[in-house]
């Protein structure tokens, strides 16, 4: 078990890149706006469809960075 | 029977045909010892990248996220989009946690969740609770998904009938 610890319970500082997106997705006051509007879709929705990517880009970067 | 849609019809029964025969024949592959928990149970923990990453999608995109969350948006407009920000927030967490779980449970052997709080905490009642907390909390959303199958036979046999899932359940 030690060992496993050892190996697995290191911080990194790149888990901080989460927060930006926890923090985008978890205060709806920032995006419950219709304006700006993107081809005609509300920034409610288009914000929070673009947040799906940027999450996941943001995710593949905690994971290649911290891949060792 | 009058108003019967034959081409989705013909779809989900020669999807649920070739799903049903593909079943069938992964049980054949690769097949396992199932006398063996760990075999029956997680596949005989020799599931890589690709397995897991559908296994994953299945677990997420279910008929609530097909059904239920397309009609609650239809129903009562964007707070159907809570489904939205959960995703993002819970991915991560997921993220972090889950290869070290992953991990320990693969060195201990470990099983349920059951096994590793009582092989963590070393508390037999700590582990019974987590056991049945999960079974209970199952149930529900195993009843929502029987309902969301009932749903989608339905609709492809008769396309005029109501959806019922609006506002049903808080499970993703």
């Amino acid at each position: 078990m030690n060992d496993t610890q050892k190996k697995w319970s290191g911080w990194s500082w790149w888990y901080l890149l989460f927060a930006i997106q926890f923090v985008l997705a978890l205060w709806p006051p920032f995006y419950n706006k219709a304006e700006p509007y993107w081809m005609g879709i509300p920034f409610f929705y288009w914000f929070q469809l673009l947040l799906v990517i940027v999450a996941a880009v943001l995710t593949a970067i905690v994971y290649f960075a911290t891949d060792d | 029977m009058q108003d019967v849609n034959w081409v989705a019809l013909t779809i989900f029964v020669l999807l649920f045909g070739f799903i049903t025969w593909l079943g069938f024949a992964a049980a054949n592959w690769r097949k396992g010892d199932l006398d063996q928990l760990h075999e029956w149970g997680l596949g005989g923990r020799r599931f890589g990248t690709i397995v897991t990453w559908f296994l994953v999608g299945g677990d997420l995109y279910t008929a609530y996220t097909f059904i239920a969350v397309p009609a609650l948006a239809f129903g009562a407009g964007a707070i159907a989009f809570f489904a939205v920000p959960y995703t993002i927030v819970i991915y991560p967490i997921l993220f972090l946690v889950f290869p070290r779980l992953w991990h320990v449970c693969h060195k201990h052997g470990y099983i349920t969740a059951g096994d590793f709080v009582r092989g963590r905490f070393g508390n037999r009642w700590l582990a019974l609770a987590v056991a049945i907390t999960g079974i209970v909390a199952t149930m529900p959303y195993i009843a929502l998904q029987l309902v969301g199958i009932q749903v989608v036979v339905g609709l492809s046999a008769s396309p005029a009938r109501e959806l019922p899932l609006i506002c049903n359940s808080q499970a993703p």
